[in-house]
């Protein structure tokens, strides 16, 4: 066994490398695992909500379900329209899929652990000092899976809602930017994990400090994600279903673990950059576990509002956006910026 | 090893997890289309036209504001990473921007670019 640790390769030995691929691979198969069981989550929460039960059946509790929806879906046939273009059609939903894993990139979920007999486990997979701006920009990658997606079914319902999308994606994005510079300011930090760490140093979470970027931040994440109330990407009641009308099969599935991939992604970012993220509150559970509440929290946020609130109109989502958040966003930069300088001076 | 390293080792894993699936898709399934199946789904009324010639233009708007706020927007991090070392000065300075992006967005509204019919 020695020669692992004698090889290098780029500078790592090979042990290194089994470890860094080992971790990505746990990370990989931690976040599939949870994106079956946000879908189950989902349908039973909602189920509650509306007074019916749900899928029950699978299992005990259900517990079975997305294991039978996953199977269905790699057995389902794979119909595509005449009028498509066959390799974007093809290629669209990979991109989201690739958008919604890379952006877990820099989401810590831990802090670097020593387990005896091991060595060090670190909980995160890349510590970028520009996370914040990574963030961001992979966000709007993934735009690119619902406009090519819609575009290339040649389907006028998937074209509105590929069309809609990209504007609504747009939009959210500069609250986005804007609800995340307040944070930037205060911690002067770039990195989530340095973020984290600035949060448990000074033991406050920043949604005390910035609440108004806090609210912009969920009220983004939600049109980020295209949830209710701004589905309307795919809006069942006008547009049949949106951008992916002409997915069925695993293709059409791809699509919905992006979705639930970007739901957990957001939740965690959240956590981190707002709720303190492993740096926890109270001490009195290990910090990841503080990120798994946290995410578990949002998600039930998701499920609640979904089940609460009905679909904005097309108009009001787009005034919503320009005329209320971006302006209130600029607002709270400005305010910001002058205590942050204020309280230095 | 090095946040960039880590990143293109996990950035090539979702790659490669979405390309898997990209090839299986469709291999393990029956495949019997008929001419119906073919068509764009429009619920019975359809391909009066094709879909991919034109589009409404207010799209292409909501395409360069967004450039122009984005872009911008971009330009408010380094600052607020900095933005103790400027002090004063940096604020006076980012003020002045704020105030030309103020600007727009007041032009913008004021156009009707940002209502939607």
């Amino acid at each position: 066994m020695s020669w692992l640790f004698q090889t290098e390769l780029f500078g790592f030995t090979l042990a290194n490398w089994l470890y860094f691929v080992v971790l990505c691979l746990g990370f990989i198969a931690v976040l599939l695992g949870g994106v079956a069981y946000t879908t189950l989550f989902e349908r039973r929460v909602i189920s509650l909500m509306q007074v019916r039960r749900g899928p029950n059946r699978a299992g005990p509790l259900g517990v079975l379900q997305p294991i039978a929806d996953g199977v269905k879906l790699f057995f389902k046939e794979d119909t595509v329209p005449r009028t498509a273009d066959k390799v974007l059609h093809r290629l669209a939903p990979a991109i989201s899929l690739f958008a919604a894993l890379a952006a877990f990139a820099v989401v810590p979920v831990g802090d670097a652990y020593l387990i005896p007999g091991f060595g060090t486990l670190q909980l995160w997979i890349a510590d970028l000092n520009v996370g914040v701006l990574y963030l961001l920009g992979i966000a709007s990658i993934g735009v690119y899976g619902i406009v090519l997606g819609g575009w290339s079914s040649g389907n006028k319902y998937s074209l509105l809602g590929a069309l809609r999308g990209a504007a609504q994606l747009i939009s959210y994005e500069i609250v986005l930017g804007m609800s995340l510079v307040g944070v930037v300011m205060i911690t002067g930090e770039m990195s989530l994990r340095g973020i984290v760490q600035w949060q448990a140093e000074h033991q406050i979470p920043l949604v005390l400090l910035q609440p108004v970027g806090f609210v912009l931040f969920v009220v983004g994440m939600f049109a980020e994600t295209n949830r209710a109330p701004f589905d309307l990407v795919e809006a069942d009641t006008e547009l049949v279903a949106g951008f992916h009308t002409e997915y069925s099969g695993f293709r059409f599935g791809m699509y919905m673990m992006s979705e639930y991939m970007a739901m957990i992604t957001v939740s965690a970012v959240a956590t981190s950059l707002f709720l303190g993220g492993w740096g926890g509150p109270f001490g009195f559970l290990p910090g990841p576990w503080w990120v798994v509440v946290g995410v578990i929290l949002f998600l039930f946020l998701f499920v609640w509002v979904r089940a609460t609130i009905p679909r904005l109109r097309y108009d009001q989502l787009m005034r919503f956006s320009w005329s209320w958040l971006i302006p209130l966003g600029l607002v709270n930069l400005a305010v910001t910026a002058v205590l942050v300088v204020l309280l230095d001076s | 090893m090095s946040g960039v390293g880590m990143l293109a080792l996990w950035l090539a894993i979702a790659a490669g997890l979405a390309g898997t699936f990209t090839l299986l898709a469709g291999r393990l399934s029956p495949k019997k289309p008929t001419p119906a199946k073919e068509r764009p789904y429009e619920c019975g009324v359809s391909e009066a036209h094709p879909t991919q010639a034109r589009w409404p233009v207010r799209f292409a708007l909501v395409a360069m504001l967004f450039l122009v706020f984005d872009v911008e927007g971009l330009f408010f991090y380094p600052w607020a990473i900095q933005i103790r070392d400027l002090g004063w000065e940096g604020l006076l300075a980012m003020g002045s921007f704020f105030a030309v992006l103020g600007v727009g967005w007041i032009y913008a509204r004021g156009r009707g670019a940002l209502r939607w019919h």
